[in-house]
């Protein structure tokens, strides 16, 4: 009997799927699971800022050496920068939101954390020094000699399977759906797979390579970045590459990544993905991937980045609201709850969004990136739920051409993977950007959405892939990024010069975010906040041994 | 409708027939769960196909139940006591029907559709009929707690209480018997014909009787069952939520099955169990802290335990049932000469992988060192077995043994599962180890392979063997070492968490076998 209602009350929270409307009955019984949202006063905080500011009279002053503008990645790891190179000055840290972390924050408790945004990093290759540094002081990879390879520590390589695709019917192993390919798509994807291989050992007229990662680390050949300057959809066009099974896949990069279509992703970009990363290590025989990932997501690098950053003092505002930056004087004018707080800092690290810059400075910037909102599920399982074929993979992704790209999901992430679990419990975060032309139409339609309308809709998109998961789920709770990551559309990257201007603003100020990469990735965050207190420590005369940021942004 | 509730009491009474018909249809529904993963194995996979099976069943029987219009409360009898025969019968039946049958899966999810779909009659029936006594709002609202309530109940009575008291058989017919009894029971809360009354206590009765009568014969029915489906006569079984034991005897050969896999014949366990123990035990140079991970039956540590000089066995096991029982029941304690009762011998049950990992991880000091390493787990045929063939597990490993540490490791069969035995040597050379394959024949599993190895040197020289042993003598030690032509060592991957390469071949290995 149990199954009998517990259908019906899924069916009637559904409201749409087929048999449930059949079951349910006048006034349904109270929806189990039960549904939940998550952070749901970020946002109108975060609009606060669109309000006009005055200054007038501060209720506190403070005289840091370093005020730093966002606790995401970016700000996170400016401060750790500073402080590993054994600046002991004070430190702000002014942040929005109530945790650090920005979109790698995850959410849950230490005993059962879950991710709700970031979730994976990649073995950085070898002339991305700062994430092997930062790598090295989190204990993710091991004490090694600077001059060889890396070592990962036991536990931070993905552990496989890494991967599932739902195709035909059942699950199987990998994100390629293979099941029904016909031997023209099994063509074209070699003859992509050898392209990607190609660009990936490119090197440009400045002897950089065609991709890297950070993205500041890539060639400047002009010839090379024309490939900014169209569409991915172009490009495969013009490759011949027309089978719909690897437009599904290459697309599926560009809205994991990205947020973007092959008609928004820039040429350049959604090869980026594929080819950037030529990653060495000290044991790589037979190794199975290139992904690091943790229980907590990328809310374990920020964890760990927050700890270090804490090895001096310093001060967080936490759910304080900047709302002026003056670059020559170095003062951050805050707003926490009714407080109006006055810094004057000697650098001022803003890390934040470039249109959330633009509006601090008091500098419109048109052009500024755009960013793709993103809906996450946290599901709750008191059990395995999983359906036919393979029985479980880190990220479960189902092949869905039916569905319209902007309605598309990402399938979702296993949290307890990691702890060796393989999939016997725990929690899923799922994931679907709103890849639409129009992000700020997107953002209005997720915003407006009630809790219940998009609980059905991810119940009703893992209804064939987890046909066990209405025996299992005890809870679902949502998550809305209205600002997830950058898009990277055509034209962006085509002038690397471009990006440069926005990230120096003048003054004290020097601007860190994934952004001005055009990107949002950890390596690109992580870049930014590393080359941004490199710079201020020269500023300051204090020597840097290594600079950790290589090339110019 | 003709038949009429008369007054409200009764309808309170129909009420907590809706808890029982919810027990007992969870219950029909983990018996075949836990059924199906004894006989087939792979308990993720039974438990959610027949979960699948039986939900969309009573999806399809509360569908039907708009077609029932005319006398309600004697169709709710009636299902009530269909469900209750055919549920009752389930695990006997379907027990049987394994031993005897080729088309189990399709008869499986046959019975387990049909008792669905009666399941998935039973409420929307008693909804209309106490609809006409209560209000909808306070209706749904009772019934649906007392359904879940009841789902509770047997969710928590199931594993914890019945199956352990009673077995599969007997829980499954019990549960029967309440659901008759509630039939039963309803016929004195309504009113109708005397006629039809008559005719439902008359099959209620027969329900009843039939269950009473397959209940005590349930015992000997089991172990009749059991033989058929074992080709000796079973002596012992036992089961645990995950798990099923059985033990056959004929002669002087005991077996011992694991979910209906064979695990040892005391024909010729000796053959295996020498050579797993006495290779590394004396090729090591020192032996006084013994490691022994997997192996509950004890039987690796009789072996341990025949060298004078140890002073200490750790036997880690996940299973506390397995180790239980054969520390503790004198049939079992007999074949490995309670080994397990020594008092050198500390039992651990634990993961070993993660007992390891916290002991690696631990200060340096905080725990000596081993000595030798008897590593005895399961074939690598999923990933959490897989894990502990991985280069990460072997380099733990290392790190929990002295520098004169030798070890040996079940490795599967050279001759069945080729790629996955030379995958797991290796991969233990790759963690470091001084690597030395060998291979055993024993009868009851065919050729079966080992890896000796070394922490830091090959282990080349061996000491003198106990006395006492049926199988090895140093000669034959020497010989082990031989690897003939279709046994041959092959190249291919190392086994990493990062890509469970092992389970692949593993599975690889097995399908190109059953191939030939």
């Amino acid at each position: 009997m149990s199954g009998w209602s517990r259908r019906a009350v899924l069916g009637g929270l559904a409201g749409g799927i087929g048999l449930g409307g059949l079951l349910s009955c006048g006034e349904g019984p109270p929806p189990a699971p039960t549904v939940g949202v998550l952070g749901a006063a970020r946002a109108a905080r975060g609009h606060r800022l669109r309000a006009p500011f005055r200054p007038g009279a501060p209720g506190q002053r403070l005289r840091p050496a370093v005020c730093v503008v966002g606790g995401g990645v970016a700000g996170l790891s400016a401060i750790w920068r500073l402080r590993h190179a054994g600046f002991d000055g004070e430190i702000v840290l002014v942040e929005l939101d109530e945790a650090l972390g920005g979109t790698s924050q995850a959410g849950g408790d230490a005993a059962a954390p879950f991710a709700l945004g970031g979730h994976y990093a990649t073995l950085p290759n070898a002339e991305n020094l700062h994430v092997r540094a930062i790598f090295e002081d989190l204990g993710v990879f091991l004490p090694a000699d600077p001059a060889g390879p890396p070592r990962v520590a036991p536990g931070q390589l993905c552990l496989a399977p890494q991967e599932r695709v739902f195709v035909g019917g059942q699950w199987w192993p990998g994100l390629w759906p293979a099941e029904g390919a016909s031997a023209r798509d099994e063509e074209q994807r070699a003859h992509w797979e050898a392209r990607v291989e190609a660009l990936r050992a490119t090197v440009g007229a400045d002897g950089k390579p065609a991709f890297s990662l950070p993205v500041a680390m890539a060639s400047h050949d002009p010839a090379i970045r024309a490939l900014a300057d169209q569409s991915m959809a172009a490009w495969l066009d013009a490759e011949g590459l027309d089978s719909p099974r690897l437009r599904w896949l290459v697309e599926y990069a560009c809205r994991d990544d990205f947020g973007t279509t092959l008609q928004t992703t820039s040429a350049w970009a959604g090869l980026h993905y594929h080819c950037a990363r030529r990653p060495f290590l000290h044991d790589d025989r037979d190794l199975g991937t290139h992904v690091l990932t943790w229980p907590a997501g990328n809310g374990f690098l920020v964890a760990g980045l927050a700890g270090l950053a804490a090895r001096a003092p310093a001060t967080r505002l936490l759910g304080a609201i900047c709302r002026r930056v003056e670059p020559d004087t170095g003062r951050v004018w805050v707003e926490q709850g009714e407080a109006l707080i006055q810094i004057d800092a000697e650098h001022v690290v803003l890390a934040v969004p470039s249109p959330v810059a633009a509006r601090l400075l008091d500098r419109p910037d048109p052009a500024a990136p755009t960013a793709a909102p993103w809906r996450v599920a946290v599901l709750h399982l008191d059990g395995p739920a999983r359906g036919p074929g393979v029985p479980a993979a880190w990220d479960s992704v189902v092949y869905q051409p039916e569905l319209p790209v902007e309605e598309a999901d990402l399938g979702a992430i296993d949290n307890e993977w990691q702890r060796g679990a393989y999939g016997s419990a725990g929690t899923l975060t799922w994931y679907q950007p709103l890849c639409g032309a129009d992000p700020a139409a997107e953002r209005a339609a997720l915003l407006a959405s009630t809790p219940e309308e998009q609980a059905a809709l991810v119940l009703r998109r893992m209804r064939r892939g987890w046909p066990g998961l209405p025996e299992r789920l005890r809870r679902i709770e949502l998550w809305a990024w209205g600002h997830g990551t950058v898009r990277p559309t055509v034209g962006l990257h085509r002038d690397p010069g471009g990006l440069a201007t926005r990230a120096a603003p003048g003054g004290r100020v020097w601007r860190a975010h994934t952004d001005l990469s055009g990107m949002s990735l950890f390596e690109e965050a992580s870049y930014h906040g590393v080359r941004v207190a490199e710079a201020i420590l020269a500023e300051r005369g204090l020597p840097v041994e290594r600079p950790l940021a290589g090339a110019p942004a | 409708m003709t038949d009429r509730l008369p007054g409200s009491r009764p309808s309170r009474a129909l009420m907590l027939s809706a808890f029982v018909i919810a027990t007992c249809g969870l219950i029909y529904e983990l018996v075949a769960g836990a059924l199906a993963s004894y006989l087939l194995g792979d308990s993720v996979t039974q438990f959610s196909l027949i979960i699948g099976t039986y939900l969309s069943a009573m999806g399809l029987g509360s569908y039907l139940s708009r077609y029932l219009d005319r006398n309600l409360l004697s169709r709710f009898v009636e299902v009530e006591l269909a469900v209750a025969l055919i549920g009752g019968l389930e695990a006997p039946a379907l027990f049987g029907l394994f031993a005897w049958s080729p088309a189990f899966r399709l008869l499986l999810y046959g019975v387990v559709a049909v008792i669905g779909a009666l399941v998935g009659l039973e409420l929307p029936l008693l909804i209309r009929v106490l609809e006409r006594e209560t209000s909808l709002k306070e209706l749904v609202a009772r019934v649906l707690f007392l359904d879940y309530i009841g789902a509770l109940a047997a969710s928590l009575v199931f594993p914890l209480v019945m199956l352990p008291r009673l077995g599969l058989f007997r829980t499954s017919i019990a549960f029967g018997l309440i659901n008759a009894l509630v039939g039963l029971w309803t016929t004195f809360q309504f009113e109708a014909a005397p006629s039809v009354k008559l005719r439902l206590r008359l099959m209620a009765s027969a329900v009843i009787a039939v269950l009473l009568g397959v209940f005590a014969a349930a015992g000997p029915l089991e172990a009749r069952i059991d033989a058929a489906l074992f080709a000796d006569p079973v002596v012992f079984s036992a089961a645990s939520p995950y798990q099923k034991i059985t033990l056959t005897h004929r002669g002087a050969d005991t077996r011992l099955f694991i979910n209906g896999a064979l695990q040892f014949s005391t024909h010729d366990e000796h053959r295996y169990h020498e050579s797993l123990v006495h290779l590394p035990m004396s090729a090591a140079p020192r032996r006084a802290r013994v490691l022994v991970l997997g192996g509950g039956d004890g039987m690796a540590v009789r072996e341990v335990l025949r060298y004078d000089d140890v002073q200490q066995v750790t036997l880690v096991d996940l299973d506390p049932l397995i180790t239980g029982l054969f520390r503790d029941r004198a049939e079992l304690a007999a074949l490995n000469g309670g080994s397990l009762r020594d008092p050198r011998v500390e039992v651990v049950n634990a993961d070993a992988f993660h007992w390891i990992e916290e002991r690696v991880a631990a200060p340096s000091g905080a725990h000596a060192a081993y000595d030798v390493a008897i590593v005895d787990f399961p074939d690598p045929n999923n990933h959490g077995l897989g894990k502990l063939y991985t280069t990460t597990f072997f380099g733990m490993l290392r790190g929990a043994l002295g520098p004169d540490g030798v070890i040996s490791v079940q490795a599967t069969s050279p001759m069945w599962s080729p790629a996955a035995f030379w995958c797991i040597r290796r991969t233990m050379q790759h963690a470091g180890w001084q690597t030395r394959p060998y291979h055993t024949y024993v009868p009851a599993f065919g050729e079966w392979g080992f890896v000796l190895a070394g922490r830091e040197h090959s282990p080349t020289q061996f000491g003198p063997l106990p006395g006492g042993l049926r199988f090895l003598d140093p000669t034959t030690r020497d010989l082990l070492f031989t690897f003939p032509r279709d046994m041959a060592e092959q190249e291919g991957p190392i086994n990493r968490l990062d890509n469970q390469a092992l389970v692949q071949l593993y599975e690889e290995d097995w399908r190109a076998m059953a191939k030939k």
